[in-house]
């Protein structure tokens, strides 16, 4: 009985095989030929002791090796075999190339526009906006609209900024943590209702989340959680727990069972594997994951804007819409005050950019 | 109402055990209990919270649909009363202005339009540009640039299209202006019957950022040799990606376009961000996360409609979720 691998998936599986046939013969008929390494095995080199290309050769015969593509991101350009003379002639653009360059990078600059204005106007005073922050000349640069937004009276971004933190944190690390150890079982094991709990999940996974908002809005008044940080905080969990979940067990299912088998042989319990097998292992996987869902929970608006009602517990994109002022926007404010919100998730996602892209596309191409 | 609230929680938590017990049924012979036992002290602490914070509201809602509320509290049954009237709500339908396709139509038709509006625009867009940078130096930088938007807070997107679309401010009137259509300057979104347009474009500025990343991804997963072959073989620029890319990039389309639509289905913070909670002048471009915490938040409280609007939303949505069942 121990582990017959998800035999309850198998119908599903089945069923996806067909669906995936496509996608499968594309992705893995290029790394079929170069390394007999998975589509996936190829980049996640930072799981330096994987050890798993080498003992992957039969990876043909594995049935649920073929539902688990990955669309990578390239991290390189495809190698060539031709000379060093032909390839630096090659590298020279063409005309046609060339304009492609060009189009490609105004393109991307235009994309960047909106948010280079909020930038600008974030560091330059009213009047200068108002005549438009595109016009360079006589630019007066100013941090007052920052000094302003720190100490802004219904929610100075000191605060509310910090507010943010104290939610997020927690927020994420519980749900890793909680996600990996009922994704473990799931992927793993078979029990009675897994494929209710895999259609319950796949349902919250779609669900909007003005749909728990009403439950949850009572469970946390009647149990005096409402507008504390730990209301807030349970509800993140709670609702990420969906996506994670699924995720993590996708994750899990692409990695070999072998060495969990290993380890059971030599006597290891089911926690000793867990805490040192299937959790080193997801690592790649567990940042993705914590990366994404930190994004999440610092953005979202929508469940502070229900659960937290005090002044002094309001989450920074709360703020944000009041710093509108009712007549007149002041524009350096509300752009000072965007800043100093969005400059958390996107330093996260540069410094984390890998993980992040392919948490994005294995979260919704597996 | 805190009862029915309760037994909903219960019956949630009461299938882990109960699931264990059914196990024991039917497999007496060897039941590895140390199995069992690790399968129920890994999964009841996630289980629960999820049941409690996702499935029990979800449940409670769908419940709560069918009985009448005195603000927050549960009264008495009342069948599909509350269903009728949200359907004559002209916050969710207005059905005069829908026969006369003039804006504000409703949450429901507006949330459709956007949709239908959004989605095919931003992948098709996302596909273009992860065409255009695929083989290019510097593909990661220019993908990270038109992705950036996409890891912005949706607050501040809403935020940024009040101020692109500001009439003295705004970059886009300044734009217009400048390339001699001076008439077409305004305050886009205090217009009625555009409004709704100029926040969707600023919807499809943020999205193609994540189709374009799906589809890098799918493109990157070419061989390149094929692309050779059908070159030498004489095939055109457009018969390569006819007969070689699109057959290939086909199964992520499925993906950008389910995403695409749960997303635009949850808009909220933008909507509101930059037309405040009533969703623009009138509502003219209110969705229908925005009528649900108008129903449930707002004075007068009305918390059956809001859990009627949210319960159109998931229906809406579960089409989607099956897909993805089936995709598994």
């Amino acid at each position: 009985m121990t582990d017959t691998p998800h035999s309850t998936d198998e119908s599903t599986d089945a069923t996806a095989g067909d669906s995936r046939a496509g996608g499968d013969a594309n992705t893995g008929a290029p790394s079929n030929s170069d390394a007999p390494t998975r589509t996936e095995g190829g980049t996640r080199t930072e799981g330096g002791t994987r050890t798993e290309g080498g003992t992957r050769t039969e990876g043909g015969t594995r049935t649920d090796g073929g539902t688990r593509v990955r669309y990578e991101v390239p991290d390189s350009a495809p190698t060539d075999d031709r000379t060093m003379q032909e390839r630096l002639l090659a590298s020279i653009p063409s005309k046609g190339r060339a304009a492609r360059y060009v189009i490609a990078i105004t393109i991307a600059l235009l994309w960047l526009v909106p948010l280079i204005g909020l930038f600008m106007a974030s560091v330059r005073p009213l009047s200068e906006i108002i005549q438009g922050w595109w016009h360079l000349e006589g630019m007066t640069i100013t941090f007052e609209n920052y000094e302003q937004a720190w100490n802004y009276e219904s929610g100075p971004m000191r605060q509310v900024l910090f507010n943010t933190a104290i939610v997020t944190i927690p927020s994420v690390l519980v749900v890793t943590l909680l996600g990996t150890m009922v994704a473990y079982p799931f992927a793993r094991f078979d029990f009675p209702l897994k494929t209710f709990l895999f259609f319950l999940l796949i349902i919250v996974m779609a669900a909007p989340p003005e749909l728990v908002a009403m439950g949850n809005y009572n469970t946390l008044r009647e149990t005096g959680l409402f507008d504390t940080y730990m209301g807030l905080i349970l509800v993140h969990i709670g609702w990420g727990l969906g996506w994670v979940v699924m995720f993590l067990r996708n994750y899990l299912l692409g990695l070999p069972e072998e060495l969990e088998e290993a380890a059971r042989v030599d006597g290891a319990s089911r926690y000793q594997i867990f805490k040192s097998i299937v959790l080193p292992y997801s690592a790649p996987a567990l940042v993705s994951v914590a990366v994404i869902q930190f994004t999440w929970v610092w953005n979202s608006f929508f469940f502070p804007l229900v659960f937290m009602r005090s002044q002094e517990k309001k989450l920074a994109p709360q703020v944000l819409p009041l710093m509108k002022g009712r007549l007149q926007i002041d524009w350096g404010l509300v752009a000072a005050g965007s800043v100093l919100t969005m400059i958390v998730p996107i330093l996260l996602f540069i410094a984390l950019q890998r993980y992040y892209k392919q948490g994005m596309v294995a979260a919704v191409a597996d | 109402m805190a009862t029915e609230h309760s037994t909903e929680r219960s019956t949630e938590r009461a299938t882990e055990p109960s699931a264990e017990h059914s196990f024991e049924d039917t497999r007496e012979q060897t039941v590895d209990w140390e199995k069992v036992k690790a399968i129920v002290v890994f999964m009841v602490p996630g289980l629960t919270l999820f049941a409690i914070f996702s499935v029990g509201p979800m449940v409670y809602s769908a419940f709560g649909s069918f009985y009448a509320w005195d603000a927050f509290d549960l009264q008495h049954f009342v069948g599909f009363d509350t269903w009728i009237e949200t359907f004559q709500n002209d916050a969710i339908i207005n059905w005069d202005n829908l026969t006369s396709l003039e804006y504000p139509m409703g949450a429901l038709p507006q949330n459709l339009i956007w949709m239908v509006v959004h989605v095919p625009l931003s992948t098709f867009l996302g596909l273009g540009l992860a065409l255009l940078f695929a083989d290019l130096r510097g593909r990661r930088i220019l993908r990270s640039m038109v992705f950036l938007a996409f890891t912005t807070p949706t607050v501040v997107i809403g935020l940024v299209l009040l101020f692109v679309y500001d009439p003295q401010a705004g970059i886009f009137n300044a734009f217009l202006s400048g390339v001699g259509l001076e008439g077409q300057v305004r305050n886009w979104l205090q217009e009625p019957q555009i409004a709704i347009y100029a926040l969707i474009a600023g919807g499809v500025w943020v999205q193609t950022g994540f189709s374009m990343l799906l589809y890098s991804s799918a493109l990157a997963g070419i061989d390149p040799s094929l692309l050779e072959s059908a070159r030498i073989d004489g095939a055109g620029r457009y018969r390569r990606f006819r007969d070689v890319i699109w057959p290939l990039v086909k199964p992520v389309t499925a993906v950008v376009v389910i995403m695409g639509m749960i997303w635009v289905l949850r808009i909220f913070a933008i909507v509101y961000a930059a037309g405040g909670p009533s969703g623009g002048p009138n509502g003219v471009y209110s969705v229908l996360g925005l009528e649900v915490y108008q129903s449930a938040f707002s004075i007068p409280i009305r918390y059956g409609e809001a859990m009627v609007v949210a319960l159109i939303e998931l229906f809406i949505a579960l089409p989607m979720a099956w897909y993805i069942a089936s995709m598994d």
